[in-house]
């Protein structure tokens, strides 16, 4: 009850302070991550468990959340012009940086949301990577421009196809991908709790898209953070083309509490955290590892940021938001991102095997 | 220590940074904009992950 009269208390005051639509992001988020964490719905986890286990319960519940999300997200776009959609480019670097980041994301056992959830529940591997997190997504958007000269990049946004097309193609996409899941399945591939929590979620992204007039992202936020304590710091923003375009040099200038993706993100940490209450006090906060995995697991977070930025999101943005909208780059990002994730659940196996005390 | 000593210095640091954003910049809440960008005439702002910023 002290709980939700908090989160009543934060919701009441960002409206006040700053507007009903931040209040209603930050409660978005808010149930974003309790939902993420009480009902265990996740990206990085369910990828672990389908490569390791052949257990694609996790998988085919994301599928159907970012189909849910799609049904209504595309039609939305396409009737509505004040709305805009995760489309972005495909490029080499783009592909690269999803499999990296798909990659890292294992290492740590968190992606975007992952990380920011498990560190809202105390997790101290997400505590350490989150920082790191931060900092490398800041890094990538100094980095971005160079990837953007180097390489070819061509936006592909299927609802120019139309938006009846485009959910047809969007639906088939998924359906192939959860019929070679079932295939190579073992085991019962339904759950009834994940299930339910990716309607949740698909709803809570609708919602969201409704709210803010853009999808649900968290890495926009997260190199924002760190810009905003560079600059208090002395860091001259006008050298960097990322933040020298004006929709970037806006939230610069502006408050956290009127980010988009600040606000969910800080609400996936609180929501999180809430869910994560009762139980915190039974686990240990450090667990047995090695200080040399320590190192890995901040570098890891550090290339999670800086894959992210290059890759036009982490598994939110471009992945799920990216497919929802109607974007390749968010077909491209599923495919390049579970390789290098294959790649990242053999080596986390092998370390944390000679790391764990 | 447990996870809760996490989530207790997690919550601090974020409750200090947006503490410190707060002081040098407000939000001002007669700038809000509507509620919901749906049935508005304004539009996202265009801060997401999948922009390219160029």
């Amino acid at each position: 009850m002290l709980r939700l009269g908090l989160a009543l208390v934060a919701v009441l005051g960002l409206t006040v302070a700053a507007g009903l639509r931040f209040a209603l992001l930050l409660a978005i988020g808010l149930g974003l991550g309790y939902t993420l964490e009480r009902m265990g719905f996740g990206f990085a986890g369910p990828w672990r468990r389908f490569i390791r286990e052949r257990n694609a319960q996790g998988l085919l519940a994301q599928l159907l959340a970012i189909g849910l999300a799609a049904s209504f997200i595309q039609p939305l776009l396409a009737g509505n012009e004040q709305f805009i959609g995760a489309i972005a480019p495909v490029s080499i670097s783009m592909v690269l940086a999803a499999a990296v980041f798909g990659f890292a994301m294992q290492l740590v056992l968190g992606c975007g949301s992952g990380t920011l959830v498990n560190a809202g529940s105390g997790n101290l591997v997400a505590l350490v990577a989150l920082p790191f997190f931060c900092i490398g997504s800041f890094l990538g958007t100094l980095l971005l421009p160079s990837a953007l000269a180097t390489f070819s990049h061509t936006t592909v946004d299927l609802n120019e196809l139309g938006v009846g097309l485009s959910l047809s193609l969007t639906w088939a996409g998924l359906l192939l991908v959860g019929l070679i899941a079932v295939t190579l399945s073992q085991g019962p591939r339904l759950n009834r709790r994940l299930l339910t929590a990716a309607a949740i979620v698909a709803g809570l992204a609708v919602v969201h898209v409704l709210v803010a007039g853009q999808p649900w992202g968290v890495v926009y936020g997260l190199g924002l953070w760190v810009a905003k304590i560079s600059l208090a710091l002395g860091w001259d923003p006008a050298g960097a083309v990322f933040w020298s375009h004006p929709v970037n040099q806006a939230t610069l200038n502006g408050s956290v509490l009127t980010d988009v993706t600040s606000l969910t993100s800080i609400g996936l940490v609180a929501g999180a955290a809430w869910a994560a209450w009762k139980s915190s006090d039974a686990t240990p906060l450090a667990p047995g590892l090695a200080r040399w995995i320590w190192l890995i697991v901040a570098l890891a977070g550090l290339v999670l940021g800086v894959s992210s930025r290059l890759a036009f999101g982490c598994n939110v943005g471009g992945l799920f938001s990216g497919i929802a909208s109607g974007s390749l780059h968010g077909w491209a990002w599923l495919v390049a991102g579970f390789v290098g994730s294959i790649g990242g659940v053999w080596v986390r196996d092998r370390l944390w095997a000679r790391g764990t005390a | 220590m447990t996870r809760k000593t996490g989530i207790w210095c997690l919550l601090a640091v974020v409750i200090v940074l947006l503490g410190m954003d707060v002081v040098t910049s407000p939000p001002d809440p007669y700038a809000a904009p509507d509620p919901l960008v749906w049935g508005s005439s304004e539009g996202g702002s265009g801060a997401l992950c999948s922009l390219p910023g160029q």
